[in-house]
């Protein structure tokens, strides 16, 4: 064992950072250290480097106890850390940063240049890094300093090396050459300590993990041991679907099937279908096609090849009225210019999907239209004196549930919700929610489309996932993770 | 005191409303001629054919569009009529012939604007041309007259003092101030005027409901050109122009606001009512004839300016 | 005056007075003692009133004997039919004392394979009678003159068994105090309730949020899953959602 921190406390004044964390590493062994801010990772690795004292504990490093008080200490013992900001010199060259200071590498004076730079070459070669030597670190890009910092750590022959968020910035590129760095690392036998948010990065260079929350070290596992779902529920707490309020209610059968819905261009193939009381979610990154799809859905665009088939009876659906007439509802994203009549009354708004049930005798009853709205406004909870009053001066909240009420009054079969809750406070959300989970109640059978795929996990049955006007994917509640819907959506598979 | 005027009457017809009634207690005080049985009479042979041709104007401002062929489709449609009647045709035929033809000429705007989703300004703009265009054609560009005295009844005849064509034009205002308020197609109007958009997106055919505002439109400017071909005993393809920036300022003037969703039948009918009186005045009173374009002019211009200001409110 | 006359001026003097003695009457209604004895009679055959030693009072409605009750609110049902969208066939629940509850209760009658947990004799008789669903009293001694069982009996009965979801409800929620009960004794049995269940589901009305009764049951994210109504305060949704617990807030939009 090459490092054992054994019943680590440390308090700041009231606040216990740390509990008693128990805290191992193999030689060799790269450890991703994970847990939310706050959580006490920097803490402990502070204490490890003589960085911060700790009001209790031990540790012992290569079979010694150590308690380091100063860096240098810790450096000498073999712990290096690369911090967040680079600690080079910036107006020195790569080489001469490397050797910086370097007592143990006396052979080299201030004089012989011509050494330095042959032997920063040689490290830099070792690592695949083609970097000139003679370069000044200024002049280098960010990611290019951090691997020169690396290098420097690693040059000082350290058994372990700490690395705090050290991609931030990169680009997919450099991130690649930085994983080959620390695999390389990992064949001088060097133990890494990987502090980092990126779960990504983890898959590709760690060993194992440990998850800190609150001050403990709640699971420490290789990581073929954990799966990306438990990551994050053990890092949070909690799963992403236990925060939505899913409604489990017996799912019917078929009330819609898309068949090979095509649209020159745009949409190519679609194929789906919807059962009742089910809420599909349909996701994509933007010009996948999924907002096409559901204004297609609605009549508002014509298709040019495929059908839409409705209770075992293919619809004619040319215009949105056609869409209406047969049970479609469409609850569409942008607030204003598609879905409100901004200077008309509210009861104005919410009757129109459904004029004919504010009718007597085929003629507008006004005070059956303000009686009907009353009621619309008070179970929806708008806050207005009166339906008169014009949606314009309304709160934006009020006004999305104003658009929720007319869709209500239609009494649709089939509602499709497009980005329902983009632009929505917390507690609104709840309530679109909500409202959701008494449509699929009555039977109503709902299409979701959304960008916020936490959203679609948590309140969904069954998710597809559109990239290019296709459909790429479809999961099953049980099946769908965010890693998984974001590779679909980005044509990775 | 302009928002408090506003808030108080509640609506901008009363306001007009009053304005006309004014206007008439000033004219008929300033000219004893106005209040005459004949005169009265001839106003309201007036009225009838301008605020035909406003209400039509109107109907299609409040989808949120504007008619300009509505004059082109009046003297097309009257040379049709014209052409029937001088080749012996009964009188019905051809007035129901030209209404025909206008109704017609209508359903094509409305099926430009609507399905083929052109602006209205451009659409009807271009089929004035062409509707005048096929008018001069088919009457060699030479007015047409020699009606048969029967076909007089329609411009000329009277129920007792009152012209005939004001008591049909009543009954047209009446049904279609009914039909605008009290029926959900009316509210489609509105809604379409309003938004666009927003009435596709709430199941409202806005093609089928533009369609039906045009041809509408297209309807009454045929019945106008019965009535004017039927009192002026002449038929040209001409003849609908003077009313054609008549109807549009006295839609405007009723309440019609240009990006639509508002104004009402009953406003556009005050509003032409008020620039028949007004001419009507000035010609009593020997005004010069360029104050019957200027004054009607100054008279919008103030009226546009209290209801912007009340708009702000 | 004839005897029913005079039966309906008595119902009127109760109904006035809510109790009344044998003396006045007979001076008031200018008749013999054995008469107003023989109409009293009559009268508590009718269930009007009840006789006591040298009068009678009148019968209020909750002092009637009969089937015991709640009073449920709109609210209450609305939320009892959304909770009971919970229970799943063979599902072992446990319902505690409460209106909501009771709605949750006669919402599941069609459930299979249920089995029904309740300290609430309420509760327990409304499902008395149903062929599904197999009902448990915990047992224990009556609280304060409630429908509600209590007590070290209620403990062992509880200790011994295994529930799937609790439906819990609470007098108070409160984002710094949690969740409160009004009595020790009940707090003590739910609490070992909530021990023995697989998951908890707290019901309420809205307006027991932003309200602080007697006893803690637990803070507010020792529980996952809540049903209320869609009035609740802004502040919890936000909290609930941000916490990760699982908030249904029932619209009631069935009637429209």
């Amino acid at each position: 064992m090459l490092l054992e921190m054994k019943n680590i406390y440390k308090r700041f004044n009231d606040n216990p950072v740390l509990n008693g964390i128990d805290f191992y590493l193999e030689k060799g062994e790269v450890r991703a250290l994970i847990g939310e801010n706050g959580a006490g990772k920097s803490t402990l690795m502070k204490i490890l480097l003589g960085l911060c004292s700790m009001d209790n504990g031990e540790i012992y490093f290569d079979g010694h106890p150590i308690s380091p008080s100063h860096y240098n200490e810790a450096q000498s013992l073999g712990i290096s850390m690369i911090f967040h900001s680079i600690s080079l010199i910036p107006d020195l060259s790569v080489a001469e940063n490397i050797f910086l200071q370097r007592e143990p590498l006396n052979k080299f004076r201030a004089i012989k240049w011509g050494q330095i730079y042959i032997e920063a070459k040689k490290y830099l070669d070792s690592f695949n890094l083609t970097i000139n030597p003679k370069a000044l670190l200024a002049d280098l890009p960010t990611s290019q300093q951090r691997f020169v910092e690396i290098v420097k750590a690693v040059s000082n022959n350290p058994k372990l090396i700490i690395l705090d968020e050290p991609t931030i910035g990169f680009t997919e590129e450099e991130a690649s050459t930085f994983f080959n760095l620390i695999k390389k690392i990992k064949t001088l036998g060097i133990a890494i300590v990987y502090i980092t948010h990126r779960l990504e990065e983890i898959e590709n260079i760690c060993d194992s993990i440990s998850i800190m929350r609150n001050g403990l070290i709640v699971k420490t596992d290789r990581l073929s041991n954990i799966d990306m779902e438990t990551l994050i529920k053990l890092m949070s707490g909690k799963t992403i679907k236990e925060r939505y309020p899913k409604l489990d209610i017996p799912i019917g059968k078929e009330v819609l099937s898309v068949n090979n819905l095509s649209i020159n261009g745009i949409l190519y193939n679609i194929n789906f279908s919807l059962k009742r009381g089910e809420i599909l979610g349909i996701t994509g990154l933007y010009g996948s096609g999924k907002e096409i799809l559901s204004e297609a859905l609605f009549g508002l665009i014509p298709i040019d090849d495929g059908a839409i088939v409705l209770d075992d009876s293919t619809a004619n659906i040319h215009n949105s009225e056609d869409a209406v007439s047969l049970g479609l509802g469409y609850v569409a994203p942008n607030r204003h210019a598609e879905s409100l009549f901004l200077n008309r009354s509210i009861a104005e708004n919410i009757s129109v999907t459904n004029l004919e049930a504010v009718t007597k005798h085929k003629l507008l009853d006004r005070e059956k239209e303000f009686h009907i709205s009353k009621m619309y406004m008070h179970k929806l909870q708008i806050k207005s004196p009166t339906p008169q009053e014009r949606v314009k001066v309304l709160s934006s909240g009020d006004q999305k549930k104003i658009i929720l009420a007319k869709w209500l009054h239609r009494k649709s079969n089939i509602m499709i919700f497009d980005e329902p809750t983009s632009g929505v406070d917390v507690a609104a959300k709840i309530d679109i929610y909500n409202i959701i989970n008494e449509l699929i109640r009555s039977g109503v059978s709902i299409i979701f489309i959304s960008s916020d795929v936490q959203e679609l996990i948590g309140m969904c049955d069954r998710i597809i996932v559109m990239c290019d006007g296709r459909m790429v994917k479809e999961f099953y509640r049980n099946q769908a993770s965010i890693e998984g819907i974001f590779r679909y959506a980005t044509g990775n598979k | 005191m302009l928002p408090v005027i506003n808030k108080v009457f509640k609506s901008k017809e009363f306001f007009l409303l009053i304005f006309l009634v004014a206007l008439i207690v000033i004219v008929s005080i300033a000219s004893p001629f106005f209040l005459s049985i004949n005169n009265l009479a001839f106003i309201a042979q007036q009225i009838s054919e301008v605020g035909m041709m406003s209400m039509a104007m109107m109907l299609v401002i409040i989808t949120g569009g504007i008619d300009f062929s509505l004059g082109a489709i009046a003297g097309f449609s009257g040379v049709v009529i014209g052409l029937m009647l001088t080749s012996g045709a009964n009188i019905w035929l051809a007035a129901f012939s030209g209404i025909l033809a206008s109704t017609l000429c209508g359903a094509f705007n409305g099926y430009l604007i609507g399905k083929k989703n052109i602006s209205s300004l451009l659409a009807t703009l271009s089929t004035s041309l062409v509707f005048s265009g096929i008018g001069i054609v088919l009457s060699k560009g030479q007015p047409l007259s020699d009606f048969p005295t029967a076909y007089f009844i329609f411009g000329q005849g009277n129920l007792g003092y009152v012209p005939v064509q004001f008591i049909g034009f009543l009954i047209i205002t009446a049904m279609l101030s009914f039909i605008l308020y009290y029926t959900p197609w009316g509210r489609k109007m509105y809604l379409i005027g309003e938004n666009r958009t927003a009435a596709a997106f709430s199941g409202i055919n806005t093609d089928k409901i533009l369609l039906h505002a045009y041809t509408i439109a297209g309807l009454l400017s045929g019945i106008t050109a019965v009535i004017l071909t039927s009192r002026l005993s002449t038929a040209r393809a001409d003849l609908g122009n003077s009313y054609m920036l008549q109807s549009l300022a006295a839609a405007v003037l009723g309440g019609a606001d240009l990006k639509g969703g508002r104004g009402t039948i009953i406003g556009a009918v005050i509003g032409a009512t008020i620039f028949v009186i007004i001419n009507n005045g000035l010609t009593l009173l020997n005004f010069p004839s360029f104050m019957q374009v200027l004054l009607p002019g100054l008279i919008l211009i103030v009226i546009l300016l209290i209801n912007n200001s009340a708009h702000y409110s | 005056m004839l005897a029913a006359e005079r039966r309906q001026k008595i119902k009127e003097i109760l109904l006035k007075n809510k109790s009344i003695d044998v003396a006045t009457l007979s001076k008031m209604l200018k008749v013999s003692d054995v008469t107003i004895r023989r109409d009293l009679d009559t009268l508590e055959e009718e269930g009007f009133l009840t006789k006591t030693y040298g009068g009678a009072i009148l019968n209020e409605p909750s002092s009637e004997k009969g089937e015991p009750k709640y009073e449920s609110s709109e609210e209450a049902r609305r939320i009892g039919s959304m909770a009971s969208q919970m229970v799943k066939e063979g599902d072992v629940i446990f319902l505690s004392p409460g209106p909501i509850c009771l709605e949750i209760a006669k919402n599941i009658r069609d459930v299979k394979h249920l089995r029904v947990i309740t300290n609430d004799i309420i509760i327990a008789y409304e499902l008395h009678d149903c062929i599904n669903v197999k009902v448990s009293v915990t047992g224990g001694d009556i609280f304060e003159n409630s429908t509600v069982l209590v007590g070290q009996m209620a403990f062992n009965n509880l200790n011994n068994i295994f529930i799937n979801k609790a439906f819990i409800y609470v007098n108070g929620i409160d984002l710094e105090h949690g969740y409160t009960l009004d009595s020790y004794e009940e707090a003590a049995v739910l609490n070992l309730v909530i021990d023995k269940s697989q998951e908890s589901i707290i019901v309420a009305e809205h307006d027991k949020f932003d309200k602080l009764s007697f006893v803690k049951l637990c803070d507010l994210t020792g529980i996952e899953k809540v049903v209320s109504s869609s009035e609740i305060p802004e502040e919890y949704k936000k909290f609930f959602f941000e916490n990760s617990i699982q908030i249904y807030a029932a619209y009631g939009l069935d009637d429209l």
